[in-house]
């Protein structure tokens, strides 16, 4: 059976106009919007909403911080407010349907326009409209508001797309002025100029315009003394645009403008390839956009709303249910349940008693409690964890930049020294032949298909691989991925998927039982609750029967009264039945004695194993996990081969890559929590696995989807392929330039012979790359 | 010879219109995109079709 609403799987009791729903999120939203005459939304798609977690649910009174307010206000007047949020979960029509269609039910909404690409929505509000009610409405819909990314959406991909406009236009142009010269039909000398003036008036905005990046990128390399690749580019479209303008005004004879414009056309071509964005992904969350942005702070007898940046040490903070710690702080008040699984990875809460410190990062589970600020929140143990990782520059960003920087400043040099050789040669033999040979060299050595090799190929294997859900923060990465020599999984969650738990029973259920249980499971989200009602319902057949004394401890079990029977289901140490200790399982207990259990067996995500299997023999493998010993057997009997480290904080995972990449190694940690943050920046590959499809992720370098796991060896053979594509992308240009300037020192390259091999090499590079991509993609990640 | 310049004169003529037409076109390229227009190519597509409500709710109930 699927929700009605979002299209889980759920085995739920939660019924509705003969509609199912897997949770009482989402049977809210559809009565509200059933109320409202909004029933539609569920005709466009088949169950089209948005999973409500309501482990989620967050406070927005931060929204009223002018900083906030700044960030998503943007026009108010005496009647009016527009405002900007960016919502996340938006991901079909219907989304799209049912938010310009919130100016219906909601008061005070007048008008929603949603920007789907940029998963961004404008709503105009009425001047007193409560903007906190109208986000907390959002969020209960299934949209809630996120403020935690910056803008940083590229504004550059826009002027870079007009300059490839005018590049192209020109081009067009000049080509077509340039073809009778092709078919040598040029003789009309009056025809010629014309053309040839035309030519030079629109290659002006060309080079001025639409290449000049390259003039200023090359520029400021030099200024620092580093030879880029844009230098012998630079130089040679100085080359050709002097020589051609010369031969114009001075010596009527031919000009290489369409080579000129050509050139331009296809580097900014290549950079436009290079750029590619994922809009909907984010890979550089810090640590601290995982934080509430706001806490509420107490002023005399009030509590008021606080930047979480402006606590001091000293103040007194309210922390409501559900919501995170901002600072390591002190209890004062309340009965603190912390589930620090944010931090460290552990699952099991704690339970600190007044006066004992508490961490930045926790969650608290119970009620309201006060807290006492120790330490400013950048200076809290998580965050500060995360500083030392950010301060210490990343290398890994810069490794390629590098190596085409060392190899164009050869290829400079090179191209320095021939030329002057060329002009010595034709010194001694024909003085009028200087000029014309050591441009013809400058404008054939400009590295065009050099410069398109590396974007063409790895930018197209960037797109593969996210056709595969393993999405590349910037191309050039892709460049680290078979340097890799250990390969460190955190945690058994991104190896196991804990949404198919096999449950096994052991005792006997008599009928009141089964539906004593059956019942109680319904009302936990708890995934082992979850699996031993689909368990009942699948073995038994259960009906629904009335409990009383309900209580869930989060991470722990669910008690409850039926009759005059205390139940009590959930771990050993809950049930506290001692013989049981460091079992994996769910027990049952009545009137605190021992009634039956269910033995919980994880399983692999399908073929992690196989996969396991594969790259053991190529990379040392390791598992770091925060959980304590619990499934060590399991784990060792699966994993023997596997290099084993349990009970793992988060500054033992960093330790553990530094020390492996100060041996040498080129690390890829994959984990999946902000408590493996600084591992993931700290490792030469960092790889957020990612359960949801708008799950948070924290910075890493690329983001793969948890289902396909088991396509890592595939991914990392296709990462060898692509360098080896590169290289010989490499070698084809090579080669080009070689030829061309086995011509060109010769004196005798004629602005045609130019006109043709340059787009050939680049035509030709461009294809080879992204054509070879694909086949190999195409055989391998499959 | 003044066939030659006649010929001349239709070129210049041609070319000018075909420079002026791709400038035009170029035009409404920079315009486009300094404008916003291909920031958001889903929705719009969407909205055109959903704004109209009578249909939607006519489908609803033939499928009812």
């Amino acid at each position: 059976m699927n929700c009605y609403h979002c299209g889980d799987t759920c085995a739920s009791t939660i019924v509705l106009d003969d509609k199912n729903f897997c949770c009482n999120g989402c049977k809210s939203v559809y009565e509200i919007l059933q109320h409202n005459a909004l029933g539609d939304f569920y005709t466009i798609n088949n169950s089209p909403g948005v999973k409500i977690d309501e482990n989620q649910q967050g406070y927005f009174d931060f929204l009223l911080l002018p900083e906030i307010q700044k960030k998503y206000l943007f026009f108010e007047n005496e009647t009016l407010k527009k405002v900007v949020f960016h919502l996340p979960q938006i991901h079909c029509n219907s989304c799209i349907w049912l938010l310009e269609n919130l100016p219906k039910i909601y008061e005070g909404l007048e008008h929603a326009e949603v920007n789907f690409n940029a998963k961004k929505v404008q709503f105009t509000l009425t001047k007193n409209a409560d903007i906190i009610a109208f986000a907390s409405f959002l969020q209960k819909l299934g949209y809630p508001p996120d403020f935690s990314t910056q803008e940083t959406v590229a504004k550059s991909n826009k002027k870079l797309l007009i300059k490839i406009g005018v590049a192209g236009f020109c081009f067009g142009n000049i080509m077509l002025f340039a073809f009778p010269e092709y078919l040598g039909m040029s003789e009309d000398e009056s025809f010629r100029d014309l053309f040839l003036y035309l030519s030079f008036f629109l290659s002006l905005p060309v080079t001025f315009y639409s290449g000049w990046d390259y003039f200023k990128n090359s520029f400021i390399g030099l200024k620092n003394g580093v030879f880029n690749m844009d230098l012998p580019i630079v130089l040679g479209l100085i080359t050709l645009f002097v020589r051609s303008t010369y031969e114009l005004f001075v010596y009527t004879g031919q000009a290489y403008f369409d080579s000129l414009s050509g050139l331009i056309f296809f580097l900014l071509i290549g950079k436009w390839y290079q750029d590619k964005t994922y809009n909907h992904l984010n890979f550089d969350r810090d640590t601290l956009s995982f934080f509430p942005i706001a806490i509420q702070r107490k002023k005399g007898e009030a509590f008021e709303t606080t930047n979480i940046s402006d606590l001091q040490p000293g103040d007194i903070i309210q922390v409501r249910h559900k919501e995170l710690i901002p600072a390591d702080a002190l209890v004062m008040e309340g009965k603190p349940v912390i589930d620090y699984s944010f931090v460290t990875g552990e699952s099991t809460p704690e339970y600190p008693t007044q006066k004992e410190a508490v961490y930045a990062g926790g969650k608290q589970m119970g009620g309201r409690i006060l807290l006492q600020v120790v330490k400013k929140t950048d200076q809290s143990y998580l965050t500060s964890l995360w500083n030392t990782q950010n301060s210490s520059l990343r290398p890994k960003d810069h490794k390629l930049t590098l190596l085409s920087n060392a190899l164009s400043k050869y290829f400079t040099l090179f191209i320095l020294l021939l030329s002057l050789g060329t002009a010595t040669y034709w010194y001694f033999h024909d003085v009028n032949m200087i000029w014309r040979s050591v441009s013809a060299v400058l404008i054939v050595a400009c590295p065009c298909a050099l410069a398109l090799s590396l974007p063409f190929t790895y930018g197209n294997a960037q797109r593969l691989l996210a056709k595969n859900a393993f999405f590349v923060r910037k191309m050039d990465l892709i460049d680290n991925l078979p340097d890799v020599t250990d390969i460190i999984f955190d945690k058994t969650g991104t190896l196991t998927d804990t949404s198919a738990i096999e449950l096994s029973f052991d005792g006997k259920l008599n009928q009141e039982e089964i539906d004593t249980l059956f019942t109680a499971t319904a009302s936990s989200l708890h995934p082992l609750s979850i699996a031993i009602h689909n368990y009942l319902k699948e073995h038994y057949e259960p009906q629904k029967t009335e409990i009383e004394a309900f209580a869930e401890t989060p991470g722990q079990g669910l008690s409850f009264k039926k009759g005059n029977l205390t139940y009590k289901v959930g771990s050993s140490e809950f049930t506290e039945l001692e013989g049981k200790k460091d079992i994996n399982g769910v027990f049952v207990t009545i009137n605190g004695y021992y009634h039956c259990w269910f033995r919980a067996t994880h399983n692999f995500r399908p073929g992690v194993q196989e996969s396991i299997a594969k790259l053991h023999h190529k990379y040392t493998l390791h598992l770091l996990t925060g959980d304590k010993n619990k499934n060590e057997a399991f784990l060792k009997r699966e994993f023997g081969f596997l290099n084993l480290h349990f009970n793992q904080k988060p500054s033992d995972k960093l330790a553990y890559v530094e020390q492996l990449e100060q041996e040498g190694k080129k690390v890829m940690m994959i984990g999946d929590g902000i408590n493996d943050a600084a591992a993931l920046s700290r490792s030469s590959f960092g790889v957020a696995v990612a359960n949801k499809e708008h799950g948070f992720t924290p910075a890493s370098d690329a983001i793969l989807d948890g289902k396909k796991l088991h396509l890592l060896p595939q991914i990392m053979k296709f990462a060898k392929q692509s360098k080896a594509i590169v290289v010989s992308s490499f070698t084809l240009s090579f080669l080009y330039n070689a030829i061309g300037l086995f011509i060109a020192v010769q004196g005798i390259f004629a602005p045609v012979f130019a006109a043709i091999l340059m787009p050939l090499s680049s035509i030709s590079v461009v294809l080879f790359t992204t054509l070879s991509t694909s086949i190999v993609a195409r055989r391998t990640l499959r | 010879m003044l066939n030659n310049l006649y010929n001349m004169e239709v070129i210049v003529l041609l070319i000018s219109v075909s420079l002026l037409l791709a400038s035009i076109f170029l035009g409404a390229f920079i315009w486009a995109q300094v404008n916003g227009q291909y920031e958001d190519d889903q929705s719009p597509a969407v909205r055109m079709l959903m704004d109209d409500e009578q249909t939607i709710t006519s489908n609803n109930r033939t499928k009812q």
